[in-house]
């Protein structure tokens, strides 16, 4: 320690300070993430009330930029005008080889209903909140801009695509009125098309930030996202196959992108079951599994959907326990079982046992188990009817079979 | 047994506590100033504390919210020229003692630097962070840690009070 180290050191520790204000901090924190979650909803508002006495903003709103070549232009619909949709890339977007290209990271704009916005990646770096991860901002545009905080880019999203599908999507940003949707490309796509509940379209080309491929849009929650199909060949040239991805939809609750299938390959059936309940040490709670297009969507009630988590597999025919945690009231985990397996008894990090038994649902079995505050599962052991051992496993071993 | 997110974060909170006061007392040279930004940045920090933790470096990040939000303040209301010189005001009741007078003319010699050399100052020789880190931390290159630091310890080495076996301490074992 150098001596000015050590004469600054004596110094302060001679300042007297309050205890830490742990709960006061926690409210104020609270109070920001609320401020997060209302900050687009007021923009939303404001937006429509401004246009409604300025109608110059709204016909300004409602007029695009000039598309760049290759981009389509939305095709008018007849829609609630607060319903339509439009997006496009960032008018700072520039074609390079490996497709458009972003300086300010500027990916996207567009409008829904008179509300224009603009959405920026911001990559790792000194200008980011946490430089060692990606985020997104979203801007209203109200005469002058309204940009509300950086979020999170989800960990699939800006550090590529580890597996072979074209799209990861963030979870959506739920104001109640409008989801903000941002996914990261694989560079063989070329275009999305996203598929409205209502039939409304929007063609979305990939922009580059930081040698990431991203798009964005902004559309009400209460649209319903039917599909989004991913056009594959390169930057500039589509082979003319696709990938389709058919979003989980909850009501009320952003869609969960699971499952991507190459055309004409069949979509696993559709079908749901509770696959465990119970109300151990808490308020009741059950989890129910759905299978269809999304792949598989583990949503644990407690009085209400608290949790959705769905799995990108067509099928599960393993035994393996899948996931766990806390969603808060409920502690709870689920898997998949092998055929023949009957039971399965989960080891928890308290020392417990916890045995489920698996249910069919669709074309597999899955089994969902309550953990507690805290206790994560370790291992497992499957049983077959007759109660004879067939496989066992640990978490850290995931997916081993039986 | 594992503990949830909430409860690492109180745990966190409790520990750093001390560590972000001095550091905001060491920038702004006010308790209650300090206490202000240490709060502000350990609510921000709890408002994406999942972000936070997997970042790994939460002391890192509260630490840059500390030291940005006085430059902002600073910016907006020169509040950080309010750094006092009476140690004992602020420091609640002290006993006269000769090093006393040190440590007065070390916080008046910090006083007189600007807000970013004394930045650099406090992050670099009494964090104890590398050039890189303290360059992180301020949202600068290591150059300008360079050159700030270097104008600042040719600034207390002009001052009174301030030894020149510590400047040379400083200059020849302190960087990393």
């Amino acid at each position: 320690m150098s001596d000015l180290e050590e004469e600054l050191d004596r110094a302060l520790r001679t300042v007297t300070f309050a205890e830490a204000p742990v709960e006061r901090a926690k409210r104020a924190g609270r109070r920001i993430r609320a401020r997060r979650r209302v900050a687009l909803l007021v923009g939303v508002l404001a937006v429509t009330a401004a246009a409604v006495g300025y109608p110059a903003l709204a016909r300004s709103a409602a007029a695009p930029p000039a598309p760049l070549t290759g981009q389509p232009t939305p095709a008018p619909s007849p829609h609630p005008s607060d319903m339509a949709v439009s997006a496009y890339p960032a008018s700072a977007t520039t074609q390079a080889p490996a497709g458009l290209a972003s300086k300010t990271g500027e990916i996207a704009a567009g409008s829904v209903g008179d509300m224009r916005w603009r959405i920026a990646v911001i990559p790792p770096g000194k200008k980011n909140p946490v430089p060692a991860d990606p985020c997104y901002t979203i801007t209203i545009v109200l005469g002058g801009d309204i940009q509300g905080p950086c979020y999170d880019l989800p960990a699939t999203l800006g550090r590529g695509l580890g597996e072979a599908k074209p799209a990861a999507f963030t979870e959506f940003l739920n104001d109640g009125v409008t989801a903000t949707t941002v996914g990261e490309a694989a560079a063989d796509v070329t275009y999305f098309i996203v598929t409205f509940a209502d039939g409304q379209q929007l063609k979305l080309l990939p922009v580059t930030v930081a040698d990431h491929r991203y798009i964005a849009w902004m559309a009400p929650l209460s649209l319903g996202i039917g599909r989004v199909v991913a056009h594959l060949g390169g930057p500039y040239s589509d082979s003319g196959q696709t990938a389709t991805a058919v979003p989980f939809n909850e009501p009320d609750v952003p869609p969960v992108f699971g499952l991507w299938q190459p055309a004409g390959q069949a979509a696993p059936p559709r079908d749901t079951q509770v696959i465990g309940a119970g109300a151990t040490g808490g308020p009741p709670w059950k989890v129910t599994a759905y299978e269809g297009p999304w792949g598989t969507c583990f949503v644990t009630d407690a009085a209400g959907p608290v949790g959705a988590q769905c799995v990108a597999s067509p099928k599960l025919d393993t035994t393996a326990i899948l996931g766990w945690g806390d969603v808060s009231p409920v502690e709870r985990g689920f898997g998949s079982a092998a055929p023949g397996v009957a039971a399965v008894r989960i080891t928890l990090s308290n020392g417990k046992t916890v045995t489920a038994h698996p249910v069919g649902v669709g074309n597999q079995d899955l089994f969902a188990f309550p953990t507690g505050k805290g206790v994560t599962p370790t291992g497992w052991t499957a049983y077959d009817s007759t109660g004879r051992q067939v496989g066992a496993g640990t978490t850290a071993q995931g997916s081993a079979a039986p | 047994m594992s503990t949830g997110p909430d409860e690492e974060f109180d745990a966190f909170m409790r520990g750093r506590w001390p560590a972000m006061v001095r550091l905001g007392y060491a920038l702004t040279g006010d308790v209650g100033h300090a206490e202000d930004l240490a709060q502000a940045a350990f609510a921000r920090a709890y408002a994406s504390w999942g972000r936070v933790r997997r970042a790994g470096d939460p002391d890192a990040y509260v630490r840059r919210i500390v030291i940005n939000e006085h430059r902002r303040r600073f910016r907006k209301h020169r509040v950080a020229e309010e750094l006092r010189g009476d140690l004992g005001d602020a420091a609640g009741g002290h006993q006269e003692h000769p090093a006393l007078d040190d440590r007065r003319a070390l916080l008046d010699a910090l006083r007189a630097l600007g807000p970013r050399q004394r930045a650099v100052v406090v992050l670099r020789y009494w964090l104890d962070l590398s050039e890189a880190e303290t360059a992180a931390a301020l949202n600068c290159s290591v150059g300008t840690v360079k050159s700030q630091a270097s104008r600042a310890l040719a600034t207390l080495r002009k001052s009174a009070g301030i030894r020149d076996g510590d400047i040379a301490h400083i200059v020849e074992g302190g960087q990393r």
